[in-house]
């Protein structure tokens, strides 16, 4: 651990807490909370493409120190890969190749997301991350838009 | 009907996810869209009203026409985002 690990937990929890209070108002969105436990979220996003879910595991080890990072696992949990159509890629949706942590899984190029900030030296965390659609309510909800943009393709 | 009747008819409570955070309040149902974003945008950001979309779970609304247009009802759920959510472009 970089950070200190109660301070970590307790910037997940307070972050995270909209996820929990008001999870029956995300689902009417389309946002499904499936568990909130740090440092773990796992939600499930309508894809309308598609009409179902995909499942997102978002990692938050190191809150706000570094920004979270996920990956669309299927319901076992696994890494979904590319090649079934199961995955979105586009925009900054990114399958498994290229992952600048150097993991087999998809990963996300968007601002406020680990992996982006991996890549975009330009682009500070440390500058960005005290703004609310940096924070994990902001960016599950943004990332829940840009998944139902036309340019995202299943691959 | 009293004004006070009339003005109760016309507004709807809604819960609108602004970043994530939820944001709970009554709006005028008549009110143009383009009107609700601004009003939940901070004063140095609602000239880039455009840049935002307010959707429901199915659809972006039309900025143009009103809530109840959209067919946005009473206790409905919408979330504003940003249209472009600063996605990078990489080649590998």
């Amino acid at each position: 651990m970089i950070s200190d690990p109660l301070l970590a937990r307790m910037k997940f929890e307070t972050d995270s807490l909209p996820l929990v209070n008001e999870a029956a108002n995300f689902q009417k969105t389309g946002i499904r909370v499936i568990e909130v436990n740090f440092p773990v979220i796992e939600v499930a996003l309508f894809w309308k493409m598609k009409q179902r879910e995909i499942m997102l595991r978002i990692i938050a080890d190191e809150y706000d120190y570094l920004p979270v990072q996920a990956y669309w696992i299927n319901e076992g949990g696994e890494a979904l890969l590319s090649g079934q159509g199961f995955i979105p890629q586009g925009i900054g949706f990114q399958t498994e190749g290229g992952n600048p942590l150097e993991v087999p899984r998809s990963w996300l190029c968007f601002r406020g997301w680990r992996e982006y900030h991996e890549c975009h030296l330009e682009v500070l965390w440390s500058a960005i991350r005290n703004l609310s659609q940096y924070r994990i309510p902001g960016l599950i909800t943004q990332l829940y838009s840009d998944l139902n943009r036309a340019e995202v393709q299943a691959v | 009907m009293n004004q006070h009747q009339h003005d109760a008819q016309n507004k709807m409570h809604l819960t609108i996810l602004v970043d994530g955070i939820p944001k709970k309040e009554d709006f005028v149902s008549n009110l143009k869209v383009e009107e609700v974003i601004k009003m939940l945008l901070p004063p140095g950001e609602k000239q880039n009203w455009g840049k935002y979309i307010l959707s429901d779970r199915e659809n972006k609304l039309d900025t143009s026409k009103s809530l109840e247009d959209n067919g946005v009802k009473e206790n409905d759920v919408l979330s504003l985002t940003q249209k472009d959510g600063g996605g990078g472009h990489l080649d590998f």
